[in-house]
């Protein structure tokens, strides 16, 4: 079920046809009221089938386009322990720099995501007197791969 | 299909010509109109450039990456001008809050007393604009700077 209204559809559609790079197409897009409902509303298989139908089309009108990358962002930045090759974003033309930026994206994430690393006391006799705390063990020489 | 599109100093630009444009796209300028009704329409939408196309390799393509839009301004001797020394002719870019150039054009007017520059760019998929320099859709900006080619 779907609750994409015409007004939805007709954002996306303009973005589609006012963006003049791939990456201002990604974050159009994901600024867009569509891209936020698809994410709350579907979970990832679903997203998953809606691609492949919606890019399985052979007409592709704006409308059709534009629901497409919207729901490529939705799927690469709701989930980003989605494996290599899971999805076949080369279907659309920006889809595999979409995946780039979203990896990028998520990479960033995961690096300020400090709940991972306890706090961390440290004891010092310099100045000043207290003790230092650090929120996490700073070793981001090996960060996580999102996706 | 993309062409051989260069640098002064030989440095190949990645770039791409679209063919096909649908009705939507065709008809897409006069919603912007509708939006933007002091920006004056130029020409009718197109396929073939975008506005990095039309700023950097005379409407005959489009540029899409960031990478080359600055090799573009290493290459050919583009350094930043302030809004006060704008004159036509030069460039304006626009950014993202990330730094993503996701918009150009080019400097048709300067307005002496307000310091206000017009500006001749392509919208996308749309046709090309005469505009004030903060009258562009949404999707474009919010930062912006001034170039000018000294080479």
């Amino acid at each position: 079920m779907t609750t994409l209204t015409r007004n939805d559809l007709k954002e996306l559609a303009q973005t589609y046809m006012l963006a003049n790079t791939p990456r201002s197409l990604f974050w159009g897009l994901l600024q867009c009221s569509a891209v936020h409902k698809l994410k709350s509303e579907y979970n990832k298989p679903e997203l998953k089938t809606y691609f492949e139908t919606i890019t399985a089309k052979a007409r592709r009108s704006e409308y059709v386009m534009s629901l497409a990358y919207a729901v490529a962002v939705a799927l690469l930045t709701k989930d980003i322990s989605m494996e290599e090759g899971e999805i076949d974003f080369s279907r659309l033309d920006w889809g595999e720099q979409f995946q780039d930026y979203a990896y990028h994206t998520s990479s960033s994430v995961i690096i300020t995501d400090i709940s991972a690393f306890p706090p961390q006391k440290i004891e010092t006799s310099s100045t000043p007197t207290s003790n230092i705390v650090l929120p996490y063990d700073v070793n981001l020489n090996n960060p996580k791969k999102g996706i | 299909m993309s062409i051989r599109l260069e640098t002064s100093k030989r440095n190949g630009v990645t770039n791409f010509q679209d063919s096909e444009l649908s009705r939507f796209q065709h008809h897409g300028c006069k919603m912007l109109l509708q939006q933007h009704p002091q920006a004056r329409q130029r020409t009718q939408a197109c396929p073939v450039y975008n506005c990095h196309g039309l700023t950097f390799a005379c409407r005959r393509t489009k540029v899409l990456y960031r990478k080359d839009i600055d090799l573009i301004l290493n290459d050919d001797g583009y350094r930043e001008v302030s809004l006060e020394d704008v004159l036509p002719g030069d460039v304006v870019i626009y950014f993202s809050a990330e730094g993503d150039p996701n918009h150009s054009g080019i400097v048709v007017e300067m307005e002496d007393t307000l310091h206000v520059p017009r500006i001749c760019s392509k919208w996308g998929y749309a046709g090309e604009f005469v505009h004030v320099l903060h009258d562009v859709p949404n999707l474009y900006g919010p930062r912006h700077k001034f170039f000018r080619c000294e080479l």
